[in-house]
């Protein structure tokens, strides 16, 4: 009885209760500690330290959650606050981190991964002989040899691990060489068929020395079924982190993770390294991501081709977001206050059918849109030359202006029902006994919505009305998929008439000419978020007014 | 209460030790992991049967967006889950291999026996990646109810699309869909212009740039006439274009081999003829792409990978079979003889004159740069085609010089 009481008042301690009860809780816990465990090492592995402290800070504070008495309340949100962490602040943080990288094309590796493609690859010096081969086992199974066949002149030779022995030195007696200069079978050894080499060539045959010191021979990474051959590595790794070329013998520099060249035998005037005819020797690929500070931040406002069309872009992002919402605001709200109207007929069924633009996926809608606005085949444009006897229809698709507006009726039409939707429910929510009040005083019908109706709708509705902004202000889907942001301004122009700034950032970061540039592109989010930020933060300043008039009612 | 924590704290790293033990156990089959799209998955699994069985390996076919596969193959592959073989178009390479994804391949002395453009297309910097099975190229289609004998020069092409629209046989003669740089390539080549020269290799090099040459302003100039004569329609896009043609309303068209099951399929009369000659007798030359299979550079079967390619896919009933399902010619030149398809056959004629699709990275500009001014140009007819053909120029010139 004691106990009983003892639990109802204070909220169970994570070890109370029964002991099948705290074994089960703490199994697991321990559980979710253990798949941490394993997932931290994978992660390790990769060198995604970012990603390791959130698992491992999300864990630790599971833990904390669920062994310390006074954290029990956060029991029950814990996996919404584990949720948080993992999908809104890691992906933040991680966007940060890489504005201030050069992760992009040509630097998309980690450190140990561009040297890990690096380091393997091979070359064969120009003198080096390459062989046909033929594989061996011992009798045993434990040990593998190749019987080499040359591709040039040369006597066949037998490579076992650490020794090279030439066909001539073998007393092969009657072992006879087949058609192929291929001993049919070695003494001590078992010949083995092509087929049966395949699934030793990565597990075995990669990875054994044959040869000795002065030969070694290794099956043709490029060919391997093929050929065989005293392949060298074309880079050795220095002690400082660069890479000297075997072959050539100049010497690649990470700079900002990319290997250039900076020393070699051939060097010209300017003093750049160069190979034997005198060009310029290029960087070598793959190099790998490093922070490169602020330098994103500096291209983006010292770039003039990037920054010109940024004003513009801005410009219509702005007036796009805000006409859409104008828009689809007024003709929502006047929809709603007609059917609001308790004598219009079918007033249901109406209220229904408007709202169908609004359950169609955007994507398809717009897709519909983009046929019907066709300039030569659409519908509308057909209908317009029909009807009124014009040339052409409004070119939708490569006007600068009528693009916008087309962009802008689309909005209007996925747009309405859901301001139509919400102005509804507000209107029913203000009392009715006001508008009898403004009737006693006199007020006529345009007054009343004007003084009663307007201000205390947008007492409600003002900050959805702020969100469909901020939403509108990075809709992504409508512009690109209408017209891609064009019609093209100019074809040295990286934007296009109806690009918006995030369409514009996409184009920028991983469309087509440049290649695909995430530091940028973070950055560029970076700075949208900002703007988002601080349009918000006014537009809240800016509503508190409407605040004040639902206190005055 | 104590004695329950220690025991916990037992259990806790008791659990927390058993994926340890679980990854460390081993499978001696090695096994090959490959992306393949949707037309081409149901085949390689099925083919690879034999290859199983023969060699002892396991080969495990995961289908993949053919888009993302180049996409994804960027995250998976350093990351260590990627595949071990996937399937592309050599206009990747560039940007694969840049970004050190891709394994060289060496051919040897079998390189001989694939298209030569279908090598060179998946050459980059002196190496192969991939081996190639598919080559594709556009071709002149006409609708044959509408076109007796396919017109030679694009003079007849004019003369043609009058007289089609004069009879009112159908709405339009030769039509062609807004930008583009791909099927205005012939166009632009056919009047003399080109996108990039070649080196002294033979290699496509950014130092020489064509769009702005007088050809290609020519071709510009050509397609604007024919729209401020009427005799083409502005605004379309690809697929207002292919409606036209499919519906009988166009006569004339340039599209590739992936169309030719839709047409037929459709009921549409057409026939496929090389691409019309210029005024001074320049072929049109249209891209050649290829497709190929290729080892991933983060594969933990690197050789095997190799192996799969050089002695499967390279060979003649795999290019014949993946052929069945792609309609696209096979790369191997043995097994491209016993094709006996009429459609094909047109395209390869067409395709004789070809240059392989650049995979330089400045090609990406000239995609978005030139793609612009062939748009704008079209968009308006009265545009100064020079004026926007030095523009892209310029744009592609600065972007092949790095910004």
């Amino acid at each position: 009885m004691a106990t009983e009481q003892l639990t109802a008042k204070r909220p169970a301690p994570a070890l109370t209760g029964s002991v099948l009860n705290i074994a089960l809780r703490l199994a697991a816990l321990a559980l979710i500690d253990a798949v941490t465990i394993w997932f931290v090492g994978e992660l390790l592995g990769q060198e995604e330290y970012i990603l390791t402290g959130f698992v491992t800070v999300i864990t630790l504070g599971l833990n904390a959650i669920f062994l310390i008495d006074g954290l029990y309340p956060y029991r029950w949100f814990s996996p919404g606050l584990a949720l948080l962490v993992l999908v809104v602040i890691y992906p933040t943080v991680f966007t940060i981190y890489i504005a201030f990288t050069n992760y992009r094309d040509g630097n998309l590796l980690t450190r140990a991964q561009a040297e890990q493609v690096l380091l393997s690859r091979t070359y064969l010096p120009p003198d080096a002989p390459t062989y046909r081969w033929t594989a061996f086992r011992s009798e045993d199974g434990s040990r593998y040899a190749l019987w080499l066949v040359p591709e040039g002149e040369g006597e066949p030779l037998f490579a076992e691990e650490g020794k090279v022995t030439p066909l001539s030195a073998l007393n092969l007696g009657e072992y006879a060489l087949d058609e192929d200069n291929v001993p049919t079978t070695l003494p001590g050894w078992v010949r083995l068929k092509k087929a049966e080499t395949f699934k030793l060539l990565d597990s075995v045959l990669s990875k054994t020395q044959f040869g000795n010191p002065q030969r070694v021979i290794m099956l043709n990474p490029k060919n391997p079924v093929k050929q065989a051959g005293e392949f060298q590595p074309q880079y050795t790794l220095q002690a400082d982190g660069s890479l000297l070329d075997n072959e050539t013998g100049v010497l690649y520099q990470p700079i900002d993770g990319t290997y250039t060249p900076v020393d070699g035998p051939y060097k010209d005037a300017e003093g750049r390294v160069t190979d034997a005819d005198g060009n310029p020797l290029p960087v070598i690929r793959p190099g790998y991501y490093v922070t490169i500070g602020l330098g994103n931040f500096k291209r983006l406002l010292t770039n003039e081709k990037i920054r010109e069309p940024f004003v513009r872009v801005f410009i219509w992002t702005f007036a796009h977001a805000f006409f859409t919402v104008f828009l689809t605001f007024w003709l929502g709200l006047g929809l709603a206050l007609l059917l609001n109207v308790p004598f219009t007929p079918g007033r249901a069924v109406l209220r229904t059918a408007l709202l169908v633009p609004y359950a169609i996926p955007a994507f398809i809608s717009v897709l519909v849109w983009r046929g019907l606005l066709n300039e030569q085949l659409g519908v509308i444009n057909k209908t317009l030359i029909n009807v009124f006897g014009l040339e052409h229809g409004p070119r939708w698709t490569s006007s600068p202006t009528w693009v916008k507006i087309a962009i802008l009726l689309i909005q209007l039409w996925l747009g309405f029902p859901y301001m139509m939707l919400i102005t509804t429910g507000a209107l029913q929510a203000i009392p009715s006994d006001i508008y009898e009040a403004a009737k006693v005083d006199g007020a006529g019908a345009f007054q009343r919505f004007r003084f009663l109706t307007l201000p205390l709708l947008l007492v409600s509705v003002g900050p959805l009305l702020i969100a469909s902004f901020a939403f509108n202000f990075n809709n992504f889907t409508i512009v690109e998929l209408f017209n891609k942001g064009g019609p093209p301004i100019s074809p040295d122009n990286p934007a296009g008439h109806s690009d918006i700034l995030i369409t514009y950032t996409y184009e920028l970061a991983f469309g087509s000419g440049r290649g695909a540039d995430y530091g940028f592109a973070a950055t560029i989010s970076i700075v949208i978020f900002v703007i988002v930020a601080i349009i918000t933060y006014f537009n809240f300043r800016f509503t508190q007014g409407w605040e004040e008039v639902s206190e005055n009612v | 209460m104590k004695k329950h924590l220690s025991l916990i704290l037992v259990l806790v790293m008791v659990l927390s030790a058993l994926p340890l033990a679980v990854s460390s156990a081993q499978d001696d089959t090695p096994s090959l992991l490959i992306w393949a799209d949707e037309t081409r998955a149901g085949v390689i699994e099925e083919l690879g049967a034999t290859f199983e069985e023969e060699y002892g390996v396991d080969l495990v076919v995961q289908q993949v967006g053919f888009g993302d596969i180049r996409d994804q193959l960027r995250i998976a592959g350093p990351a260590g889950e990627g595949p071990d073989i996937i399937i592309g178009a050599h206009d990747w390479i560039g940007e694969l291999v840049t970004n050190g994804l891709l394994a060289p391949v060496d051919l040897g002395d079998k390189a001989a026996d694939f298209a030569d453009v279908a090598i060179r297309a998946f050459s980059w910097d002196g190496e192969l990646y991939g081996v190639p099975y598919a080559i594709e190229n556009v071709g002149f289609f006409y609708n044959t109810d509408l076109v007796e004998t396919p017109p030679a020069t694009w003079d007849e092409v004019v003369e043609m699309s009058r007289e089609i629209m004069d009879s009112g046989a159908a709405e339009y003669g030769f039509i062609r869909q807004e930008g583009d740089p791909y099927h205005f390539y012939p166009i632009q080549t056919a009047f003399g212009g080109y996108i990039f020269g070649l080196d002294e290799n033979g290699n496509y090099t950014a130092d020489d740039v064509g769009v702005d040459n007088e050809g290609s302003i020519a071709a510009l100039e050509f397609i604007q006439g024919l729209l401020k004569d009427g005799l083409m329609p502005s605004g379309l896009d690809g697929g207002a274009a292919e409606a036209l043609f499919m519906d009988g309303q166009a006569a004339m068209y340039i599209t590739g081999p992936w169309n030719i099951g839709k047409f037929s399929d459709e009921g549409v009369p057409f026939a496929i003829a090389p691409i019309p000659a210029g005024p001074n007798g320049d072929p049109g030359r249209p891209f050649i792409g290829a497709q190929a299979f290729m080892v991933s550079a983060f594969s933990e079967n690197p050789l095997l990978a190799q192996a799969f390619l050089t002695e499967f896919i390279a060979s003649e009933d795999v290019q014949l079979a993946l052929y069945e399902k792609g309609n696209r010619a096979p790369a191997l030149l043995s097994a491209q003889e016993k094709v006996e398809d009429p459609y094909l056959a047109a395209l390869a004629e067409a395709g004789a004159v070809g240059m392989p699709m650049p995979a330089i990275p400045a090609m990406s500009a000239v995609w978005s740069a030139w793609g612009d001014a062939i748009t704008l140009a079209m968009q308006d007819p009265n545009a100064d085609a020079a004026e926007l053909a030095q523009q892209a120029a310029e744009a592609i010139r600065a972007a092949a010089e790095g910004e």
